[in-house]
């Protein structure tokens, strides 16, 4: 049954590059189907289709080689010609949706990037970042949780995600140039804000992924340095820190190939995500 | 030796006095049914060999246990070609996969110690599925273990090399 309010739209970015956006996404996402039960929304807008990879594995190759529809087409809005179809076909929404997991009434689906995402979409005489918006207005009113991942530089996908989100969830990891995408992300999101008066969006929360390995000192003298930036950066957006840590792990990676013989410490990462459920009323 | 078979017996001897005679032997012909074999016959010697020969009798194959499941014919055939993969290990190839699986099935599936006992967790709840999705798991690569770099970097440059080979105008 859908929620009074829609759904809860979140995208996870970071204007810097390899702090573990499409791994979190990946993870939130089946968590919230798997554990809250939630019928899920994952989005890739990021052309490197990690999140895809990590939530569809072996399937993802059958998705490129047969030609599958993708985030290119909602944002395109039509089918290009086929060997069986000589000229555009419409877009049925569903049609460029992934099922990855199904139980009853609710599902955990998935619209899939591809590599030339940003050359399609940004070779566009006129790109209109509204239609993320419009596409998931129409036709995702019924899921609970929809989150998006997010490419880590500022284009016209990022203005599309704030449009399509009320939440924006920031991944951190405490080291040297911990916090350089901050004041990119600040500026980007009050320069939203400032063209889009009407559009609430907030950041519901920076998370600590982290990156060092617990060799008994947990990160030790730089991993505290890193920490202080954080938190005083954060501090001055306003930004809330969740108080659970992604603990390092081995077992991610391994998670995201789609290998389920070990998880470590990313077992833990429950903690973090009922801690992030609950902060966005889910 | 004796004292495995007195315990067998004072066992037996208690589900008979709660049950009744009649109520436990059909209830171990049911036993028989869902494992396949016939349970009426209890081993002549209880020591660890005939334990040992005993617990490879039932691991069955997966497509041994989707045929002797007595599914539904539109089922069967899809149910066979999912077992034929899983047997091949194409198909949840390990036994923590099969775990994985289940839960995102919504169940909590007990303790599993091999691939075996495993299927008859996911034939019990495949055969709950529609025939279409079926046939979805069947055709995905969803659930085919880890994947590996090299299958996809040829995907993609074989949809790479399909692309047309032009952009749009720019604005100016």
């Amino acid at each position: 049954m859908a929620r009074p309010g829609g759904p809860v739209a979140v995208c996870v970015i970071n204007l810097k590059g390899g702090v573990g956006k499409s791994t979190i996404s990946a993870l939130l996402a089946r968590q919230g189907y798997r554990d809250r039960n939630l019928d899920v929304l994952a989005i890739d807008i990021d052309p490197q289709a990690n999140l895809s990879q990590g939530l569809m594995h072996d399937e993802y190759n059958n998705f490129l080689t047969q030609k599958r529809p993708s985030i290119v087409e909602v944002f395109n809005g039509y089918i290009p010609p086929t060997s069986r179809s000589s000229t555009p076909t419409a877009l049925a929404p569903v049609s460029a949706v992934e099922t990855v997991a199904q139980v009853g009434g609710r599902s955990l689906q998935l619209i899939p990037s591809r590599f030339d995402f940003s050359d399609n979409l940004l070779g566009a005489v006129r790109p209109d970042p509204r239609t993320l918006a419009r596409f998931l207005s129409a036709t995702f009113q019924h899921k609970d949780f929809i989150i998006i991942d997010c490419a880590p530089t500022e284009s016209i996908l990022t203005t599309a995600a704030y449009h399509a989100s009320g939440n924006v969830l920031v991944p951190v990891k405490p080291e040297y140039f911990a916090t350089i995408g901050f004041p990119l992300l600040q500026q980007s999101l009050n320069n939203f804000r400032n063209q889009n008066r009407g559009h609430h969006i907030s950041v519901c929360g920076v998370v600590i992924n982290n990156a060092f390995y617990d060799g008994g000192n947990n990160g030790g003298p730089e991993k505290a340095r890193a920490l202080t930036e954080i938190r005083t950066e954060a501090l001055k957006n306003r930004w809330p820190i969740y108080e659970n840590e992604i603990l390092h792990s081995r077992g991610f990676p391994k998670i995201m190939r789609g290998d389920n013989s070990y998880q470590g410490n990313a077992q833990y990462f429950r903690t973090f995500a009922n801690e992030f459920f609950t902060s966005v009323g889910l | 030796m004796t004292n495995r078979k007195a315990l067998l017996s004072s066992l037996l001897r208690a589900l008979v006095q709660e049950w009744g005679h009649k109520e436990v032997e059909t209830a171990l012909g049911q036993l028989s049914e869902w494992d396949g074999r016939t349970h009426t016959q209890l081993p002549a010697s209880g020591g660890p060999e005939a334990i040992q020969r005993s617990r490879k009798a039932t691991k069955l194959r997966a497509c041994e246990q989707v045929a002797r499941a007595h599914l539904p014919e539109v089922q069967e055939a899809v149910m066979l070609e999912l077992a034929k993969r899983f047997d091949r290990k194409q198909f949840l190839p390990s036994v923590s996969d099969v775990r994985e699986f289940l839960v995102m099935m919504g169940e909590r599936p007990g303790a599993m110690k091999d691939r075996s006992e495993a299927f008859r967790w996911l034939l019990k709840s495949l055969s709950g599925l529609p025939p279409e999705r079926l046939d979805q798991l069947v055709n995905s690569g969803l659930h085919s273990g880890p994947s590996q770099l090299g299958p996809l970097s040829d995907a993609i440059a074989t949809a790479a090399a399909s692309l047309p080979r032009h952009r749009a105008p720019s604005a100016s």
